[in-house]
This record gives C-alpha cells, structure tokens and sequence, in this order.
C-alpha cells in the first residue's frame, strides 16, 4: 500500500516571537522626511528589496552601505569592528536619515557608542536616525531583515546568509548611547520590538 | 572568449539565458540582420581593457576594465564576471563583482552572488537577499508620482545640500 504524500513544511525559521507590527517610528519618521524638499537616506542593511524600493520612490536618493554582510564577513578575519565602520565614509551631515534597524543587537557597547558617534556626524541638522532592538525575552535567535509594508507595517524575512551573534542591551543602555541625540522618541510592542527614532535638532 | 549565442525564440524575453540545446545550430561569429537577439559572450578566460560601445546584448563573465555604452540593450555580468567601469545600457543584471555606476532606462537586477558598490539610476530595481551593495540608487520619478517627497518642494530654486554624499562611490574604490 502506498504510503500517503506528506507535505513538508519548513518551520524552521518561523520564530515564534516574531509576528508583524505596524511601526509608530516609521509613522513618524516618513512623515518628518515628507517635509525635506531634499531628501537622502542611508541604510545599513541587511539589503532588502522591499524597504529599498519603499524609500527610493519616496526619498532623493537611497543609500545602502550593509554593513550586517560587512560584519558576517569580518568575523572570520578577527572580528575588528572599525574596520566595518571604516565603510561608513560619507561626508559629514550628509544625511536626513540613517536606518539602522537591529544592527546594533549585533555589537558589544563599546561597538555601539563608536556606530552611534559616526552616525551623529552623518546627519545633516533636523535628521534622524531609526534604531530598533529586541527586548531580551523576545530577541530572535537568527538574524531577521524588517520588511516594510503598506501601512508602516512590518514583517520579518529570515536572512540565512547572516550567522551573527546577539546581545542585549537594556533601556539604561540605549537612553546612554542615544544621549548623542537631544531627541529621542522611543515605542516598544508586544511582540518585543523597541524602536527609537533620535533627531539631531 | 567572445561567443555570440543566438538564444532559443521561446526565450526572447530573457535576453540573459545564453545556453544552447543540445542539437542546436553552433554559435554564430559574424553579426546577423537579428542581431538583436544574440548576446555576445566575453568569457571568463578574457581580460578587457577599454571602452566597449555595442548595438547588442553583451554578457561579461570575464574580467573587464573600462565603460560600456549600449543603450537600448542589455548588458549582464556573470557570476565569475568582474567589471571596473559605468554602464550605460537598457536593463542591467549583476551576478558577479562590480565596481561603478549603473545608468540606465529600464530595470537594474542584482542577485544574492554578487557584489557591488557604485551608484544606479534606473526606472526599477531588484536586489536579492545576500547580495552586498554599496552605493546609492536613485530611481526615475515617473510623473505621476510627482507628489512624492523630493517634488514636495514648492521652491524650485531649492539648494543643493553642500555635502551631497553623491559619493563617487565607486570613483573612490576604483
């Protein structure tokens, strides 16, 4: 007797914590852009089709430095972070806006505080910087691009060429390494998400 | 080495597929009246040195250094391919390493082998997952749009940020 065709699905990488949201930031940081008549926005990655088109039809010009590929890669060759940030060679303030995403749940708090400076000194004044990071219990063991969608809701896309490691940082710690920005909205949603939008005012 | 691959009529639509059916007609060498077809073929055994201008689709899977002008055409880099050079062409596909900027009319794909660093202005756009890119992409506004944040300005005489971070990515690297 034939046994019966099972079908397989891969749950492998369906997190349980992981569910979409719409994003507050987004909200707010699409609207803040909406007021340059000149708008030119950095992302550090990892590259996602979705989010590049998604600004790039709504901002000047778009750009992506993946840094979270530039990480992945270094690892191997001893794990020296300035060497990665050394890829951020944008002059000064040269930026409305600078997507970090969850770059820095993947650096130590040393690492932090040097991204978070460089960053600082990209901005053009008024610019923001997103920052988003998983609380402790809800951070995922994999790394996740956040892909927008329609409505500022996010989902999460697996990202299966990134093996890198976690680290938590606590909202003490964030307020610390943020304290660059003399603004600072923060969000947080039940599926752990922190999200942090700093102006350079 | 340079091969011209007449591709199979149920693939025209995909100017990049340049495989043969087993039984097919060999390669042909010389141009044809379709020659809008063909894609000529820099293997990955040739290293090109110079500007290359052409009025049909070219794929590069070898090493190349200098610009390709081919508007009105495709143009790919394979995934062994390695170029140092501005592309100016209809549609553009990246699966190997490139290192300049894209200008073109129609759509810029690069796929999850490739690395590249440079700037595109293109009418679309599509990168893969895993692909590494550094550069910026500025895509046409079609008029339509025209309420998108860069036409919101009312003031057309709107300065230019002095540090325009129209980086020269790929001026620098090279």
């Amino acid at each position: 007797m034939a046994t019966p065709t099972v079908p397989v699905y891969d749950y492998s990488h369906a997190e349980p914590s992981l569910s979409a949201y719409t994003s507050m930031m987004l909200k707010l940081y699409f609207q803040n852009l909406a007021k340059l008549s000149i708008a030119q926005v950095l992302d550090v990655g990892p590259v996602c089709n979705e989010n590049i088109l998604h600004f790039a039809r709504r901002v000047k010009r778009y750009y992506v430095c993946d840094l979270f590929l530039r990480l992945n890669r270094n690892r191997s060759k001893g794990w020296v972070f300035e060497k990665v940030l050394d890829h951020l060679d944008h002059p000064p303030g040269c930026f409305e806006g600078i997507n970090l995403w969850d770059f820095i749940d993947h650096l130590k708090n040393d690492d932090i505080s040097r991204l978070v400076k460089r960053c600082h000194a990209l901005l053009a004044p008024g610019g923001m910087m997103s920052v988003t990071s998983f609380e402790k219990q809800w951070a995922p063991a994999k790394t996740y691009a956040f892909v927008i969608n329609d409505g500022h809701q996010v989902t999460f896309r697996l990202q299966r060429h990134l093996d890198l490691p976690r680290y938590y940082h606590s909202n003490r710690i964030m307020t610390s390494v943020l304290s660059e920005f003399p603004t600072v909205k923060s969000f947080i949603y039940r599926n752990g998400v922190r999200e942090f939008l700093c102006k350079n005012d | 080495m340079l091969k011209k691959g007449r591709k199979p009529e149920e693939d025209q639509n995909s100017p990049y597929d340049t495989t043969t059916k087993p039984g097919a007609p060999a390669p042909k060498s010389v141009a044809s009246p379709s020659a809008r077809t063909e894609n000529t073929i820099i293997g990955e055994n040739i290293s090109i040195e110079g500007h290359i201008r052409g009025n049909e689709h070219l794929v590069i899977e070898g090493a190349m250094k200098g610009n390709v002008q081919m508007e009105g055409h495709d143009f790919k880099v394979g995934s062994r391919g390695r170029i140092e050079g501005e592309i100016k062409a209809q549609n553009v596909k990246i699966s190997g390493q490139m290192i300049g900027n894209i200008t073109t009319k129609g759509k810029v794909e690069i796929t999850r082998e490739a690395d590249f660093m440079g700037d595109i202005r293109a009418k679309g756009i599509s990168i893969e997952d895993g692909a590494y890119f550094k550069g910026s992409i500025e895509l046409a506004q079609e008029p339509h749009r025209k309420t998108t944040l860069s036409a919101k300005s009312t003031n057309p005489a709107t300065p230019t940020p002095v540090n325009d971070p129209k980086t020269e990515t790929a001026k620098k690297a090279v």
